[in-house]
């Protein structure tokens, strides 16, 4: 790795470290691996959001020619969100692309993140289907979003009406994620769900 | 090169202790007004940007190169048009003096804070001995050519590589000309040893000659070489394979003959006293009383090793077709000449009973000199036979135990007198 990379991520790693975040919980850094090049980030999900109560994973690839280019970040954690996909967990986050500054560090990275939590950008979309959703019929969004925090990230509300139609479909031999993925993308619509599955 | 050099010099990297963080290094840590917030390093060269931010020269030299954005507030900037040197800051910087973070192990030295991880790298205060009792030493990787520096951590390592490109340099350059000179010396052993292995692998005749003219250089040779050899190996073994089967044929046929030999050899030396035992009795037979003309003929013995030469005929009696005829014919030999003419002797003929010896039917008869049967013979066998026109009754012989696992035994007896 090279040497500026390396050296930058260790300060970061420790200006982390001290930070009132990390502090607070709101944010985490791990190392992964001994060369710097891997870390995990895990995130709390903002208060007064469905992810409220939920920790999501993160995982940080940082580049030979970081920081020059920004970090490669993605969700370990599975989310719904309409800027995150929902199968790879990509992030579609301007900071992370197209406006990433070398003055932008993984604390202020994983900060924005946790902001994109409280304020999706629909217009933006990674996963055209959850802002489809986000935009037309933004409770049921919301539900869905506390139901995978609930699943997925140790989330404290558990929707009992979800729950059942999932189990149902796994009664019928679908893969948990699968028939939450189906479900969800249908707007819990039981019929239309196990139609896309069978079909 | 000392291969335990080399060795020791790759097994040192491994320890490296990237996971510590290095205190040394990150408590040089910079106020925030001069720290480049790209490298997050004391600012070097110092410039400053028309939008009013510092940052270290060949940092936003590198972050212009694929931006067009200040990295902090993605405002335009031209690294022609709206980048300053940043003296001012930079005087401020090289005013300020650090303590040697081993001033505790009574290094004295004061310097700025942009040659402090120089200083660090080379301070005689950070020696093994001194940290012997916290943690192991990374050889620099330079080891090998013989660089005897020594580090705690990466970073100090990262930086004497830096300083010390110069030394590095020369280390490499010693080195590779030793490298150079065993080479030469391994290369010009190496020819002479391919040398040496082509007198011994000439080649047979053939391609032998080109070889040679040719002699080889290098490995990609010398495996044409063995290449080439083994198609000629090949081949040879292919000639070999024919050569083989060619003589084994030989040899079978030899054995053959050889068995026939045998078989002549005791016909030769039988001193005129022949077993001829007639295996498939029961399918001649047969033959026989269809064809009344079919005859069987005994192979030709002699009554001495040069003697007279008979056979025996057995066949259906041609007046009684009820009785078995037995004769012996006198053969034409290569000795006939040396023979006295007609032949006198004793003949002998004795069907075998193989279940009782007692019933065995013994016959013995003079020969007759008057008889063309006993004159030099004139064909190959002669075409007067000597016997008995009606011998055994065939029913007889079947059923009274002459014929033992459909053989049937006659021993002829012939004597000269």
């Amino acid at each position: 790795m090279a040497n500026i990379a390396a050296k930058r991520i260790k300060r970061e790693f420790k200006e982390v470290m001290k930070s009132e975040e990390v502090a607070g919980g709101a944010i985490k850094l791990e190392l992964v691996n001994d060369s710097w090049t891997e870390l995990k980030g895990q995130i709390a999900g903002p208060p007064d959001t469905p992810y409220e109560g939920g920790t999501f994973l993160l995982e940080i690839k940082v580049p030979e020619t970081y920081p020059f280019n920004p970090p490669k970040i993605r969700f370990m954690t599975k989310i719904w969100h309409p800027n995150v996909s929902s199968v790879t967990g990509a992030i579609c986050l301007d900071i992370l692309k197209d406006q990433w500054a070398a003055a932008l560090t993984l604390r202020t990275v994983l900060l924005s993140i946790q902001a994109l939590l409280s304020a999706a950008e629909p217009n933006d979309p990674q996963d055209a289907v959850v802002a489809k959703q986000y935009r037309e019929s933004p409770q049921l969004f919301n539900l869905t979003a506390k139901h995978w925090t609930n699943v997925y990230a140790g989330g404290p509300s558990s929707i009992f009406d979800f729950n059942q139609k999932v189990q149902l479909l796994i009664d019928m031999g679908i893969d948990e994620h699968q028939a939450r993925v189906a479900l969800s993308t249908y707007d819990w619509e039981l019929e239309r769900a196990t139609e896309q599955l069978f079909s | 090169m000392d291969p335990n050099k080399t060795k020791s010099a790759s097994e040192g990297i491994a320890p490296m202790g990237l996971t510590t963080l290095n205190e040394t290094i990150l408590s040089n840590q910079p106020e925030s007004r001069y720290e480049c917030p790209v490298c997050l390093n004391w600012l070097r060269d110092p410039v400053i940007t028309t939008c009013g931010h510092k940052f270290c020269k060949s940092c936003i030299t590198s972050w212009l190169r694929n931006s067009g954005h200040c990295p902090i507030d993605n405002i335009n900037l031209s690294m022609k048009v709206d980048i300053f040197p940043d003296n001012y800051t930079k005087r401020e910087i090289q005013e300020q003096r650090m303590s040697c973070p081993f001033a505790a192990k009574g290094c004295n030295i004061k310097v700025t804070p942009l040659d402090l991880d120089a200083h660090i790298a080379s301070c005689e205060y950070n020696q093994p001995e001194v940290s012997s009792q916290s943690e192991i030493r990374v050889p620099c990787s330079f080891q090998a050519v013989g660089c005897k520096e020594t580090f705690e951590s990466q970073e100090e390592m990262n930086n004497h590589l830096h300083k010390d490109i110069q030394n590095h340099m020369s280390f490499l350059m010693n080195a590779y000309s030793e490298i150079k000179i065993n080479n030469d010396i391994s290369n010009a052993s190496i020819d002479a040893k391919e040398q040496e292995a082509m007198n011994l692998w000439e080649a047979p005749d053939k391609d032998g000659a080109q070889s040679t003219s040719a002699p080889l250089t290098n490995t990609s040779a010398l495996i044409r070489a063995l290449y080439e050899r083994v198609v000629v190996l090949e081949q040879r073994n292919r000639e070999q394979d024919i050569v083989i089967a060619n003589i084994s044929k030989q040899l079978s046929a030899f054995a053959v003959a050889k068995m026939k030999q045998n078989s002549d050899m005791m016909l030769r030396y039988c001193m005129g006293s022949y077993i001829w035992r007639i295996d498939n009795f029961k399918a001649r037979l047969d033959a026989m009383l269809k064809d009344h003309f079919k005859m069987l003929y005994s192979p030709g013995f002699y009554t001495s090793p040069n003697g007279y030469r008979f056979c025996v005929r057995l066949n259906i009696s041609p007046q009684n077709p009820l009785c078995f005829a037995l004769h012996v014919h006198l053969m034409k030999t290569e000795n006939d000449d040396c023979l006295e003419w007609p032949f006198n002797g004793r003949i002998s003929f004795a069907m075998i009973n193989q279940y009782d010896p007692e019933m065995t039917q013994r016959d013995t008869m003079m020969s007759n000199s008057s008889l063309v049967a006993f004159k030099k013979p004139t064909a190959e066998i002669c075409v007067r036979g000597f016997g008995y026109t009606e011998y055994a009754v065939v029913s007889d012989v079947v059923r009274n135990g002459f014929v033992k696992n459909d053989i049937l035994i006659i021993k002829v007896n012939i004597k000269c007198v």
